[in-house]
């Protein structure tokens, strides 16, 4: 069943493509003739909310210069110290530079509504590309300083193609949401949003109440009405309410479907690299099957499980394995059971007691199975005790106390940590180095690794972890895995060397090649981040 | 088909939480899954619980080396176990409930929520006929009216906010709020009544502060942890003696790095190239900002390229356990 996954998986996809144009299509086909189009709507209120999140990061800019100043006239060293840091700081915020994209689809907008609209459009993506690859402060001052008169010119031209009141149904979403933006009034006043359901399911409601969204008083208005149903359709309205009288309606939206999505675009690109890994994890499978050579390089940590169960063996000691402290849902703990498994098989060869504490209780359930079975393909059923595999505490630090306590009274000749660790993974690498255990430790958890390095006589890296199930198994179907997870590392790795190239290229030629700057966006905004990135 | 059915459903469920991430009409199935796991999570608990007594208590029972300890972790448990399930020394929430009753058809209830004085009164009616209006009373007091709805449905809310301190306000007017006593008698017109009861001791919250089981959590658990937690700073200082030495050229590299880090995290690294200038070329060998440049620069790229590893070895390992090619973890002849 699980070959066929991906029959599955293309179907979806054809779906999504085929239902995706008919949301749209919903939108397009109430707005009169003549009108902004719904989608440069949308996309002006979100390059204008864009722009000002930018402006509101240079007033705090222009805040924090002007202590600076101040600072200079007093001759407090201290404080000119502070403020030069807090100015480096603001200067490099990520809403200064963040507005590269933004001024790519302002130039669209404005061009194509506002064509008499004079803007300096050449000299401002210069400074946007300076702000966003130079970590001089003084060059980004002087950019941001260039940059602050244009964009709020520029974002005026956009809050005029925005209406009055622009609502429209979330995108990539199960239907559960309508987004509302309401650009900010001339005159003050409170203002209201209602809603009003128009149809449910296909049937139309009659004299439904009007329900109030949210209130504002002249400012800009930008959320989502998450208490919407999915495929019931609504219209919004914009009132201008006074203390103690009747409200007066500004506005009225058409009518919006809350509408699901059967794809998220914004992800393709990462689909299509999930797929193409899959492809080739299960290309290589297929090829191992059929028995070619699978050269896996020789991994220390785990040549040497071998050589520490005879150990134990040898000393009469007990071996102590840990296979973290997260629960079966972190594929850490899963990879650490598998781990777990083949040294269990290799310590009933050898004789060797094993002992895992744990500190889940599913885990504990999960690993009694693991190790029965390795005792039992070894032969030595009679040798499993399922009192060695005990349950402590949830709690980390309790769990920690309670091992390492074993550990100084027992005394294991081996101690093995594979799996997620935590701030724990120092205090049982340091305890088994003080008892003279020889240890082997595995982890995914980047900031533990150095802990693990420090202490521990073998440490496995990230993917070492992974891959040693592979590699202590021997099966081809697993190596071919491995060789599968190379086909990813040198796409990840010929991705880096472009992404290396395009953005120094950028860097070195700024605005002179802007089919460059928009390979880099497309790499950064796109592929990477916003469709490849979480 | 013992070893079929966990294959099917680890298939099935990964599936899904994979397609759902490009899916968002499915988001609702990822969510359930979640929830089920957190659901065998908390029943997995009875078992761990179970096996932690039986294991102590053996070692009590035999009286094996260490079974004082033993007694400590049971008693504890135990302790805890009925101090936390029958809420032992909380005190039940401010407040009152009641259900309304009347004719068959319409059911109601009422709440006076209490929270750091301020007062919610809500009576909620169900099932009455749409359009209809009824005086609600308190005590015999008119309170308010509820209109009912075209559904059928009729809300009232009343609050009441104490006044701020030295505050010469005159009282508010739902103030009536604040003599409610227990067993005074609420009416919705003709159509229901019920009588106000203060909200039982079983309402409070079991980490109620003053309770047992937040005393044992503030006073004995949480010093316990924060002090195993401490100790962390000798074992590191231990590890990196232990480890950071000139041996070869890398432990140099190694050794030099660390030097520069730790002495830039402190306030004299920055009193000891204070002579630099503040920008320029100069500026980059001060050793605040060479800590920044190393743990931003060397130190991200080389966490990066850790983590790029990390994440192809989580997608294949997650492809093997999905496709059934590794089932050590089943157990039960797995392989």
């Amino acid at each position: 069943m699980p070959r066929s996954g991906w029959g599955s998986t293309i179907l979806v996809v054809a779906a999504a493509a085929a239902f995706s144009p008919l949301a749209g299509a919903w939108q397009a086909a109430t707005q009169p003739a003549g009108a902004v189009p719904v989608e440069d709507q949308r996309a002006a209120w979100d390059t204008w909310r864009a722009f000002k999140a930018h402006n509101a990061a240079c007033v705090a800019l222009k805040a924090a210069r002007d202590e600076l100043e101040a600072a200079t006239k007093s001759g407090d060293k201290a404080a000119i110290e502070r403020a030069t840091r807090a100015v480096a700081g603001l200067s490099r915020m990520g809403a200064i530079g963040m507005v590269r994209k933004e001024l790519k689809a302002a130039q669209r907008l404005v061009s194509a509504h506002r064509p008499t609209a004079i803007v300096p459009w050449p000299d401002l993506f210069e400074r946007v590309v300076l702000l966003a690859n130079n970590y001089d402060t003084q060059e980004r001052l002087i950019a941001v300083d260039e940059l602050d008169g244009n964009l709020s010119m520029i974002a005026d031209h956009l809050i005029s193609l925005v209406p009055p009141l622009l609502v429209y149904d979330a995108p990539a979403d199960a239907g559960k949401a309508i987004v509302y933006g309401v650009p900010p009034a001339a005159e003050a006043g409170k203002r209201v949003l209602e809603r009003q359901e128009v149809s449910r399911q296909g049937k139309a409601v009659a004299d439904a109440d009007w329900v109030v969204i949210a209130r504002v008083e002249a400012g800009p208005l930008a959320g989502a009405d998450s208490t919407v149903r999915t495929n019931h359709v609504y219209r919004y309205r914009l009132r201008r309410v006074a203390d103690g009288a009747e409200g007066v309606t500004i506005v009225e939206s058409q009518a919006v479907k809350a509408a699901g999505n059967w794809f998220d675009p914004q992800r393709q690109w990462l689909l299509l690299i999930t797929a193409l890994f899959c492809i080739g994890v299960w290309a290589y499978i297929q090829i191992a099957k059929r028995g070619a050579p699978m050269n896996i390089r020789k991994i220390a940590g785990l040549e040497a499980v071998d050589d520490a169960v005879g150990r134990a063996t040898e000393m009469g000691r007990p071996i102590i394995f840990i296979p973290g402290i997260q629960d079966m849902n972190d594929i850490q703990t899963v990879a650490g059971l598998i781990i777990l498994g083949r040294v269990a098989q290799t310590a009933a060869e050898h004789d060797a007691q094993l002992e895992v504490p744990t500190s889940r209780s599913l885990v504990m359930t999960t690993a009694r199975e693991t190790v029965a079975t390795s005792y039992m393909n070894a032969g030595r059923p009679d040798a499993y005790d399922e009192k060695k595999i005990y349950y402590v505490t949830d709690e980390q630090f309790g769990y920690v106390a309670a091992v390492t306590g074993t550990m100084v009274r027992q005394k294991p000749a081996t101690c093995i940590y594979m799996g997620s660790f935590f701030a724990e993974s120092l205090i049982l690498a340091e305890t088994g180095n003080a008892i003279g255990a020889i240890q082997i430790a595995g982890t995914a958890q980047p900031a533990q690794l150095p802990f693990f390095v420090a202490a521990c006589d073998y440490t496995l890296l990230g993917e070492e972890f992974f891959a040693a199930s592979a590699y202590l198994s021997g099966e081809p179907a697993q190596l071919g895995t491995l060789k599968g997870q190379d086909l990813g590392k040198m796409f990840a790795l010929a991705i880096l060397l472009i992404g290396v190239i395009v953005g120094t290229g950028v860097e070195l030629l700024r605005i002179k090649a802007t089919w460059l700057d928009d390979v880099y966006l497309f790499l950064v905004n796109d592929f990477l981040r916003a469709g490849g990135g979480a | 088909m013992k070893r079929s059915i966990p294959l099917l459903i680890t298939a099935l469920v990964g599936l899904t939480m994979m397609v759902q991430h490009f899916v968002p009409m499915l988001a609702w199935a990822s969510d359930y899954a979640s929830i089920f796991f957190d659901i065998l999570a908390a029943v997995a608990f009875v078992l761990g619980g179970g096996n932690l007594l039986r294991a102590h208590s053996e070692k009590i029972v035999r009286g094996q080396a260490g079974w004082a300890y033993s007694m400590i972790t049971v008693v504890c448990f135990l302790a805890t176990l009925i101090c936390g399930t029958f809420k032992v020394g909380v005190k039940a929430k401010p407040g009152f409930t009641c259900l309304l009753t009347g004719t068959a058809q319409v059911r109601g209830e009422a709440k006076l929520a209490d929270a750091d004085g301020a007062l919610t009164l809500d009576v909620v009616v169900r099932g009455a006929e749409p359009g209809s209006k009824h005086a609600v009373t308190l005590a015999g007091r008119a309170i308010g009216e509820i209109t009912i709805d075209r559904r059928g449905w009729g809300q009232l809310s009343l609050n009441y906010k104490p006044p701020a301190a030295n505050a010469s306000q005159p009282a508010a007017a739902t103030a009536y709020l604040t003599e409610i006593k227990d067993k005074d008698v609420i009416a919705v017109g003709s159509l229901l009544r019920g009588e106000l009861r203060k909200l039982p001791w079983i309402s409070g919250d079991f980490i109620h502060p003053g309770s047992v089981f937040w005393f044992a959590f503030e006073y004995g658990f949480t010093p316990l942890v924060q002090t195993t937690f401490a100790m962390l700073a000798f074992y590191v200082a231990s590890a990196a003696f232990r480890a950071f030495r000139a041996r070869n050229l890398e432990s140099v590299l190694l050794l030099g790095t660390a030097f520069i880090v730790l002495l830039g995290r402190t306030y004299f690294g920055g009193v000891v190239t204070g002579f630099l200038p503040n920008d320029g070329f100069l500026s980059f060998f001060g050793v605040p900002h060479l800590t920044q440049w190393i743990m931003q620069v060397m130190n991200t790229a080389g966490q990066r390229a850790i983590m790029i590893g990390i994440a192809l070895g989580i997608a294949s390992t997650s492809l093997k356990v999905l496709l059934a090619i590794d089932r050590s973890y089943l157990g039960s002849d797995g392989r």
